[in-house]
């Protein structure tokens, strides 16, 4: 099992130190976690097979949603515009973030949007990157 | 792909010192191997063509083994293609590593030096491609880097040779390097804590607790088979309780240390002017264009089908078929043997209908070779122009409904040429779903192109309609059991994130060089198998077998499909290799005994089986066999499913009759 991480405080504690869960009487087979440093209760998608099944869908619609206003990103972008990047969106994964680093896009680089379509196209020092707008869309930029 | 090229008294006496070759996709690594030893590696201008690890010994040095590695992007693996990469770092063989970097990226370059400089292997760095980066206004001061790196850093031009000779003395004189960073205190500490229990490792103990720290899953092996279970458990713990002090992941600490690190020597060592080079990233601008993108890749498909079906399928096969086997060589050879051999039997078996020479032989060399050979060229040429990855661009949205991306594209090409080399490079694509996926629609629904040309040249000499009919069809399975297969499939969809070299001119003598490396390794697979096809057919034959096997058949090829008896002969063969088996049929249709919708029910039927006995060996090897045995056993019966259905169909609107 890993280690969990609280949601609101972003604490990182073992599940089975969780000091909350630990007095409570019905802590068998709650799919519940208490956050032992501020106290948030988050489900424990580990121990909740429905959860882990609808958390995906939930995160796929999150991703679909429109842009919050001030929200730039990659996507937005029209083509032969300079922009820096600001960051990636929280709900990427993490080893996503790396590939996108490894490449050289990452947060204070300025990339070249090329085209927009059929796919993204950028260019970061000689790298020419091509992928999905759903990817364009979790990389934040300066607006 | 890389073929293993080198001889295997090379592998068995490889010397102590094995030196490896490292480094990102498609920063020259092939080229520079070939450099190095003399020796060809499949070289391509397409991210992650090198699957297999290629070794030769290195011309300056034969003690030393030099090994091609397939590209690596970053540490952790991503993907089974930089897996293998790892498990070699950590095989304990390799003496010395050359990281091969691209001189015009040297940030992407660095940061990976920094994660090889790590593991204490003896290294040097190559600023490959040093031509290019300094067409774009790219310089880097490599002393400075070498001293901020504390390894040799040596530019080159593997295409031209350019220093190569500096990047031998430098690998012959390299010690560890003198290489640390400092990350975080918490990290530190671990990495110290961790040290003792890391001391038997093939790594610098550092190296290896970054790389179990990142959570990359070679290393993690290495652990498991070679700790004992108590101390594996005390590392996990380590990195549990590590972890839980970052709010990132351990990855992503260490790397953004590594970043911060490139960004400062990169300050200092490299200047860019930030220019383009002309037309090439002009063209290469309009291959992956949404509006000039489709023209160009008709031109290019054009260009293929010309070259591949009217060239190599057509005039070639004519010319060798027709006129030097069927005049010249095949009726001298038929001569020799029956005058040397007195016993009939073993004549038949030689130059009967039948026979290993006449039928095996023959088809293999004569119908099958030309066409192979012509398609290995044309994709050799897409290979090294950089055209292939642009082509991901464009089909990407295809694939999408397919539960794949673009990237897939490029096995599916490859594909065409032969279906066994093509399961292989399936290892490049980053899930596992992906790879299934495109495993299945390869065995199931791309022709290869040995047998695609003997289709081509059955269809056109009925009519359109009947082209049109047979790839429609084809089409039609694909897509429905893609769409299918990617819904029954667990897990989601990979998006595309590929990487687009500039495009380059193909180099005539790597392509034909690469051509002929591939047509060693089909060669070699294909000609035992048609022999054994042959040796089948004539025992089956001489036994008196064939006409039972035919009466046994009678019901699925008569029956359900509504083909003549004879038509079952040429299914047997199909099931060594479908294109031997639509070579059957071609012998038959010359014969006059088939219509032209049962034509095209047999070849649909045909195309549909799986490839070769070959590719069910290698999605063995790759997926094991479990999958290969259920793909085989959902094949057969969906090909003649669809056969039958299609047979029916035409029967009802009353066309080839």
């Amino acid at each position: 099992m890993s280690p969990a991480r609280c949601a609101a405080c972003g604490h990182g504690f073992e599940r089975e130190t969780a000091a909350a869960c630990g007095a409570c009487p019905l802590r068998r087979g709650c799919p519940l976690v208490c956050c032992p440093a501020c106290g948030h209760v988050d489900v424990d998608t580990e121990r909740s097979r429905l959860a882990r099944l609808v958390t995906p869908l939930l995160h796929r619609r999150a991703a679909r949603r429109p842009r919050r206003a001030g929200e730039r990103t990659l996507a937005d972008v029209p083509p032969e515009r300079c922009v820096v990047v600001r960051g990636f969106r929280p709900g990427i994964p993490a080893d996503r973030q790396e590939q996108f680093r490894a490449y050289g896009l990452a947060a204070g680089r300025a990339v070249k949007v090329l085209q927009q379509a059929p796919v993204t196209i950028v260019r970061i020092d000689h790298t020419e990157l091509a992928f999905e707008r759903d990817l364009a869309r979790s990389v934040l930029v300066e607006t | 792909m890389a073929f293993r090229s080198a001889p295997a008294a090379v592998e068995q006496d490889a010397p102590a010192g094995v030196v490896a070759l490292v480094g990102q996709p498609n920063v020259g690594k092939s080229s520079l191997f070939h450099r190095l030893t003399g020796r060809h590696a499949s070289v391509a201008n397409y991210p992650g063509t090198t699957v297999e690890i290629t070794r030769a010994a290195a011309a300056f040095e034969p003690s030393l083994t030099v090994v091609d590695t397939p590209g690596i992007l970053a540490m952790p693996a991503r993907n089974p293609g930089e897996e293998v990469t790892l498990r070699l770092l950590l095989g304990g063989d390799v003496r010395r590593v050359v990281q091969v970097g691209d001189a015009k990226n040297p940030r992407r370059t660095l940061l990976l030096t920094a994660q090889l400089a790590e593991l204490g292997i003896p290294m040097v760095l190559a600023l490959n491609m040093a031509d290019e980066a300094s067409d774009r206004g790219v310089a880097v001061d490599a002393a400075l880097v070498a001293s901020h790196c504390g390894l040799p850093v040596i530019a080159t031009v593997a295409t031209t040779g350019d220093g190569i000779g500096a990047l031998g003395r430098a690998l012959q004189q390299a010690g560890a390097p003198a290489f640390r960073i400092s990350y975080p205190d918490p990290v530190e500490d671990a990495l110290a804590a961790m040290a003792a229990d890391l001391e038997q490792a093939p790594l610098h103990p550092r190296g290896m607790a970054l790389l179990w720290l990142a959570g990359d899953p070679a290393a993690a092996r290495w652990l498991h088979t070679h700790l004992d279970p108590g101390t594996v458990s005390r590392l996990e713990q380590q990195r549990r309780a590590l972890q839980l002090r970052f709010s990132l992941p351990l990855a992503s600490v260490l790397q953004a240390v590594r970043m911060e690190f490139v960004a400062r020597v990169c300050a200092q060592t490299v200047r860019d002017a930030g220019e383009e080079r002309a037309w090439t990233s002009r063209l290469g601008r309009a291959a992956s264009h949404p509006g000039w993108g489709l023209p160009i890749l008709a031109g290019v498909l054009g260009g293929l089908y010309w070259f591949v079906g009217v060239f190599g399928a057509g005039t070639l096969v004519d010319r060798i078929e027709n006129d030097l086997f069927g005049r010249v060589v095949n009726p001298r050879v038929t001569g020799w043997v029956e005058d040397a051999i007195p016993f009939q039997f073993v004549a038949d078996a030689l130059v009967g209908e039948y026979g290993l020479w006449t039928l095996g032989m023959t088809y293999a060399l004569a119908l099958i070779l030309p066409i192979v050979a012509t398609f290995f060229v044309a994709f050799g040429v897409l290979e090294d122009s950089g055209y292939l990855p642009r082509l991901s661009v464009l089909t990407d949205r295809v694939f999408r409904a397919l539960g794949l991306n673009g990237q897939a594209v490029v096995p599916m090409v490859l594909g065409l040429g032969c279906v066994t080399m093509a399961t292989m490079t399936t290892r490049t694509l980053e899930t596992r779903r992906e790879r299934m996926l495109v495993i299945l629609l390869l065995a199931l629904a791309v022709p290869c192109s040995a047998q695609l040309g003997v289709v081509m040249g059955l269809l056109a000499s009925l009519s359109f309609v009947a082209t049109l009919i047979w790839s429609g069809t084809v089409l039609a399975v694909l897509l429905a059991v893609g769409w299918l297969a990617a819904r029954l499939l667990p897990g989601d969809r990979a998006p595309l994130l590929v990487e687009l070299p500039p495009l380059r001119r193909p180099q005539l003598t790597n392509v034909l060089v690469k051509t002929l490396a591939r047509l060693e390794w089909y060669l070699a697979e294909v000609v035992p198998l048609f022999l054994a096809g042959s040796a089948v057919l004539f025992l089956a034959d001489a036994l008196g077998l064939l006409p039972r096997i035919v009466d046994a058949a009678e019901p699925l090829v008569v029956g359900w499909l509504g083909l003549p008896a004879a038509a079952a002969t040429a299914f047997l063969m199909g099931f060594l290799r479908r294109d031997f088996g639509a070579a059957g049929l071609f012998a038959l249709a010359a014969g006059g005994v088939l219509s032209a919708g049962q034509l095209v029910v047999a070849m649909v039927t045909i195309t549909l089986f799986v490839p070769c006995i070959a590719s069910v060996l290698m999605i063995a090897r790759e997926r094991g066999w479990a999958t290969a045995g259920a793909l085989t056993a959902t094949i057969f019966p969906l090909a003649f499913l669809v056969g039958g259905l299609l047979s029916r169909g035409l029967a009802l609107v009353g066309w080839g009759a």
